[in-house]
């Protein structure tokens, strides 16, 4: 349901399919725990993301706290995902790409 | 004084929601609208009760008949309403039709009919994926928020969006200004009194709001008699009178105001004399704020007849005041929420007609009209000359204006009232006002242009019946 790969200066957790709330709630704890205090950049890479509930809107915005300076972005929305974060106001916080 | 509530976060989790609420296809979409609806439907007795206990207004038993209206009645009519993607196409004018959400909606639920007004909003905004706030008047708040709640928990039952519903109370009036100005807010539903939805008018929300109402009844002489007067008597004791376009005002031809008044005395109402009229003013009527008292409203004939200190028959369901005009000095010739009715009679179809138009005006444009009669061209008349969004005929006004099961107006609890009543249109609201509707519009040439000579655009001699003719030669 989510993978994490480092590198050089990067954390990329790359999610898969659907971001219900269940399957949110099976994740958020190892989302947290990884990305707390940790020095590199976070990327939420949605390439295989077709669907974000409420659930996965509030962990980024959970990480987009605990990453401070600026150091996390999304990646690889599809549009209509990009279209969520758009109403949700998310793209005045991340960078969405 | 009000409790203290984050409208930021409340904003933001209603965004939230409006994000997710986008991804949502029809199929989806209607499996919560029909689980919230059965939800609704299943509570309908226990919420009416809840609502009578908690705002001391109305009838039970009638508060369960809007309780089924606001559910049934409203998901018979949108249930097969198309509200996701596109919902027309018509290839000879090139023009699609998408449907699109609007995002956050305020409703605002009156004292008067919180749980069915609950129940509807959320009905309609779901069908629209609309996430919802219900703000509800603080003398209903409980009644209003346990119908919110046992929607929401429906709704989460079929994967909606969480926080697709949200409720808050006991605001402050500079809560209630923050969200309604709010700039994620979409829209406000403004069903309530005047000050509030002008209220919600100023905040710079787009906002879909009421007016009041005065109905003025007009038993014309071709009307079956009994008939009318049965039909008043269920829709104005109805809920004890509540409903905003339930009848105000009677007004016939002296030639038939003997039998019309037999008729009223003999289906068990009571025509009060001047010095009871004078003692029930003041218990329906605030001198001082120029309108009805809240205590006033929703209540039955025997509680009105013994705060007035008036005796009147066992059994009287109706009262009946006969007035010599309308206006400030006739207090009860205004809107009284309360089985209550004004009564005038008339010289002739003239003077009726002028008389309705009275009532009309004083405190009720645009709202409804009522008529009994058996002569379209009368009925015409009488319509073309009322400021009123729907005129019912030989209908009880209470249920007629509300659509569902006397008339095919769509089933409602937010009646428009045009721009008499300051309001955007005269339409039942109901989940077709709720959408942005996109147009993709299509090439399609304009063969009159064909042969058209442009340069006529510019010469300033072509007049316009030149141009005219010029633009359809050969067309």
């Amino acid at each position: 349901m989510v993978e994490f790969v480092e590198s050089p200066g990067t954390l990329t957790c790359r999610f898969a399919s659907r971001m219900d709330t269940s399957t949110c709630q099976a994740i958020e704890a190892s989302v947290r725990e990884r990305t707390a205090g940790t020095p590199h950049a976070v990327v939420f890479d949605l390439a295989g993301v077709d669907f974000v509930s409420s659930a996965f809107l509030r962990l980024c915005q959970i990480v987009y706290k605990q990453v401070e300076g600026g150091r996390f972005r999304i990646c690889h929305a599809s549009p209509l995902v990009t279209r969520v974060f758009k109403i949700a106001g998310f793209d005045k916080l991340v960078p969405i790409e | 004084m009000g409790e203290s509530i984050d409208v930021a976060a409340i904003m933001q989790k209603a965004v939230l929601a409006a994000g997710v609420f986008h991804q949502l296809d029809q199929a989806h979409t209607d499996r919560i609208v029909d689980a919230v609806y059965k939800a609704g439907f299943a509570n309908r007795v226990r919420l009416a009760k809840m609502a009578v206990e908690e705002t001391g207004m109305g009838r039970w038993e009638d508060k369960v008949t809007k309780n089924v209206l606001a559910t049934h009645s409203v998901y018979e009519d949108i249930k097969d309403l198309k509200t996701v993607g596109v919902i027309s196409e018509d290839r000879l004018t090139g023009i699609t039709e998408l449907a699109q959400p609007l995002g956050p909606v305020l409703a605002v639920i009156p004292v008067t009919n919180p749980t069915s007004t609950t129940l509807f909003k959320i009905l309609i905004c779901l069908k629209t994926r609309n996430p919802i706030i219900i703000s509800p008047h603080r003398q209903a708040s409980r009644c209003a928020i346990e119908a919110a709640r046992i929607c929401y928990e429906a709704a989460l039952r079929e994967d909606a969006p969480e926080d697709c519903i949200q409720w808050v109370t006991h605001t402050s009036r500079e809560q209630t200004q923050q969200l309604m100005s709010h700039p994620s807010l979409a829209l406000i539903l403004a069903t309530g009194g005047g000050g509030l939805v002008r209220a919600a008018y100023s905040s710079g929300t787009p906002a879909i709001g009421v007016g009041a109402g005065n109905v003025p009844v007009y038993i014309e002489r071709s009307a079956d008699i009994p008939f009318a007067v049965e039909q008043i008597i269920l829709s104005k004791t109805f809920d004890n009178g509540v409903i905003c376009c339930s009848e105000q005002a009677i007004v016939v031809e002296r030639a038939i105001a003997q039998e019309v008044k037999e008729e009223f005395l003999r289906q068990g109402a009571w025509f009060l004399g001047r010095d009871e009229i004078r003692a029930l003013e003041p218990v329906l009527y605030d001198r001082e704020r120029g309108g009805m008292k809240a205590d006033g409203v929703g209540q039955s004939v025997a509680v009105l007849a013994q705060r007035a200190g008036i005796s009147v028959p066992a059994g009287t369901k109706l009262l009946l005041a006969p007035l010599d005009g309308v206006g400030g000095a006739y207090p009860l010739s205004g809107e009284i929420l309360s089985p209550v009715l004004a009564f005038y009679e008339c010289e002739d179809f003239q003077d009726a007609l002028k008389r309705c138009i009275d009532v009309n005006y004083h405190g009720g444009v645009g709202h409804t009209a009522s008529i009994y009669s058996n002569d379209e061209e009368r009925i015409l008349t009488f319509s073309s000359l009322m400021n009123a969004g729907r005129i019912v005929v030989n209908t009880p006004s209470a249920q007629g204006g509300v659509g569902a099961g006397f008339n095919t107006l769509a089933p409602s609890l937010t009646l428009g009232c045009g721009t008499g009543g300051k309001n955007i249109t005269t339409d039942n609201i109901t989940a077709r006002h709720l959408l942005n509707i996109q147009r993709i519009a299509r090439r399609r040439p304009n063969p009159r242009l064909a042969t058209f000579d442009s340069s006529l655009i510019t010469d300033e001699s072509v007049d316009a019946a030149t141009y005219r003719k010029r633009l359809d030669r050969n067309y």
